[in-house]
């Protein structure tokens, strides 16, 4: 009996360090928390780790290679909290044959902080923070129109 | 008395004269196109009454385009044909895509960055199924063309880029073959596009629980050499992030062996040829300058032995987009021979070579293609749903794959594009500089199955065959 408890304890006990190891994504982490590597992926968009735009929806897209996985955590003043799925979960994606990942997420207006987290099989990760300002198409259009005033002005001025 | 009882008789006489024509002609099927040689329904004015308000789906299909995708500030939505905002649309885009081809507008080259630039602002793509000159488009939009810049020989596809309150609308259409481009600049009020108009179409016709969308260039991703072999996506191939449940559609096979003599007859052939045999799995059919195979799967071939001796179709100096449409009522007939069901296909692909056209259809269903891919074992394998090869005015050559399609009350939900582009990525790892040039939800029929599910289809660079995903 003994010897039976201990199986099924031991059965256990791997069993539940595969799931850790499946998903080995923390649910969050702090701002300061730092990478073991940097070469896991390469983030192709944003171009930059500071970016502007005017869309509502934004994609995320990089490569790395097969068995990778990838999750994006969004900042809420505190801490990075990864991106959810649909049933409740960490939301991973692990890179298939064409090594490429592709996430849309929403921006709030202003400035979103991002970190795209990946992982590989031996627990070595990588963190990629990511700055992406969202500013309002009527900020852009106020803008424009400050612009053709300063420079109905600055005409006026020359003639 | 006498005089009464006469006008009775012949009144009677009169009456059931009329009954018995009535009974002869349309009860009794003595007048039936399979059984005679003579049918009343050949008489040129009964075919103009019994067919005036019929619609030919081939032919309106022909001017909608593949897809129509909008961005409306965010990112992409396409509609395809058959989507509720589609129609509209079309409407509105067509005019606009004619009226540049009329010459009402002014133009100027721009390079092939800069017109998928305009892309990346709020716009419209319009893609059309098939890739064709100005001339050809033009009459398909309803028009005919008398300007157009020497840089644009085949038109595939064109963005409509509206402008502001007091803008003007511009329509930058590209070559197909070398990428280089025009941008067209309509003044004109009757074409003024909004660009408020594109975010009430997302807002109001986006599909339940579609995501957005987006191009391939601006994911940044066009360029990535994918997998150990290499392989690259176009720039225009669409990216989403959301994998939403469609409808599977029941394939079946119309052409039952009683419907065999009407279908040789509609390729000019006896509907018992004396020259017959059977093999295993089809029915060979000969006459003097042509054979008709007719696979018991749905697959009928004609071909004719001496291409002189072709199906007459159209005179030799008629237009290729009067070809073409000579081939589309060829095909819409030997279809009715089969079913009493529109023929709807799309007219996917034209290739010109000389005097000779092969014309390709492929079915579609609730805005989604079918990919055919039927492989005969004593014959050459057919990737869509029909081919008509014409030479000199006459069909050599017509295969197609009869089936009817229809929704079934079951749905299925489709992997996401990511998990698709790997798994196709994996198959064409054996291809060095592979390139996939569309990948889109559809269906695919190999005959393998009854029910189809929704599925991802890619076209791969100078493949024939679209692959699917398994």
């Amino acid at each position: 009996m003994k010897r039976i408890i201990i199986s099924v304890l031991a059965a256990l006990t791997v069993f539940m360090s595969m799931q850790c190891a499946a998903f080995a994504h923390p649910g969050s982490f702090s701002s300061d928390t730092s990478g073991t590597v940097s070469d896991l992926i390469t983030i192709k968009k944003p171009e930059s780790s500071s970016t502007a735009t005017m869309k509502s929806t934004y994609s995320i897209t990089g490569v790395g290679s097969e068995g990778i996985s990838v999750c994006i955590y969004i900042y809420d003043g505190e801490n990075y909290v990864a991106q959810k799925n649909s049933e409740g979960g960490i939301a991973v994606t692990t890179l298939g044959a064409s090594g490429v990942f592709y996430k849309q997420i929403s921006l709030n207006e202003g400035l979103n902080r991002i970190c795209v987290r990946a992982e590989a099989a031996d627990g070595s990760y990588q963190l990629v923070y990511l700055s992406i300002n969202m500013i309002k198409n009527e900020v852009l259009s106020d803008l424009g129109s400050f612009t053709t005033d300063m420079q109905s002005r600055y005409n006026g001025w020359l003639n | 008395m006498k005089e009464r009882v006469k006008t009775f008789a012949i009144a009677a006489l009169l009456a059931s004269s009329f009954i018995l024509t009535y009974n002869l002609w349309f009860n009794s099927g003595i007048l039936d196109a399979s059984d005679a040689s003579f049918s009343l329904s050949d008489l040129p004015f009964v075919r103009y009454f019994s067919e005036r308000g019929k619609v030919s789906v081939p032919k309106e299909n022909l001017s909608y385009p593949r897809k129509i995708v909008i961005n409306d500030g965010s990112l992409w939505v396409p509609y395809y044909n058959t989507d509720d905002a589609f129609y509209t649309l079309n409407e509105r885009t067509s005019e606009i895509i004619a009226a540049c081809l009329v010459g009402e507008a002014d133009s100027e080259s721009i390079d092939y960055e800069t017109w998928l630039a305009e892309l990346e602002k709020p716009s419209v793509y319009v893609e059309y199924p098939i890739t064709v000159t100005p001339e050809m488009l033009a009459m398909i939009l309803g028009t005919e063309v008398s300007k157009v810049p020497s840089e644009i020989d085949m038109i595939k596809d064109a963005i409509i880029t509206p402008g502001g309150d007091n803008e003007s609308v511009t329509v930058s259409i590209r070559d197909a073959e070398t990428d280089e481009a025009v941008r067209f600049t309509l003044d004109d009020e009757r074409y003024s596009f909004s660009e408020s108009v594109l975010a009430v179409y997302v807002d109001k016709y986006r599909r339940e629980g579609e995501g957005y969308y987006e191009f391939a260039f601006s994911t940044l991703l066009g360029d990535t050499s994918m997998g150990e072999s290499g392989v690259t996506v176009d720039d225009l191939v669409l990216f989403s992030d959301s994998d939403a449940a469609e409808s599977n559609i029941i394939a079946t096979n119309p052409l039952t062996r009683d419907k065999y003599g009407d279908l040789l007859q509609s390729f000019s052939f006896a509907s018992q040829p004396l020259r017959h045999r059977r093999e295993e799995n089809y029915e060979n059919y000969v006459e003097n300058y042509a054979t008709v195979t007719i696979y018991d799967d749905g697959l009928a071939e004609y071909s004719a032995v001496v291409p002189e001796k072709g199906i007459y179709l159209t005179d030799e100096e008629k237009s290729e987009y009067e070809v073409l449409n000579s081939a589309i009522d060829f095909a819409e007939r030997v279809w009715s021979s089969v079913s009493d069901e529109t023929l709807n296909v799309l007219v996917t692909g034209i290739e010109i070579d000389g005097d000779t056209s092969c014309y390709t259809f492929d079915y579609y269903v609730g805005g989604r293609e079918v990919a055919v891919a039927v492989y005969p074992e004593d014959g050459e394998a057919l990737y869509h749903a029909i081919e008509i090869i014409v030479q000199d005015g006459r069909i050599i050559s017509y295969r197609q794959y009869m089936r009817l399609y229809e929704k079934a009350s079951s749905s299925s939900s489709k992997d996401n594009f990511v998990t698709a582009l790997d798994y196709f990525v994996l198959q064409l790892s054996d291809e060095s500089e592979a390139k996939i040039t569309d990948l889109y939800p559809g269906h695919y029929d190999d005959g393998k199955r009854q029910v189809l599910q929704i599925t991802w289809l890619a076209k791969v660079e100078s493949r024939e065959e679209r692959l699917a995903m398994n």
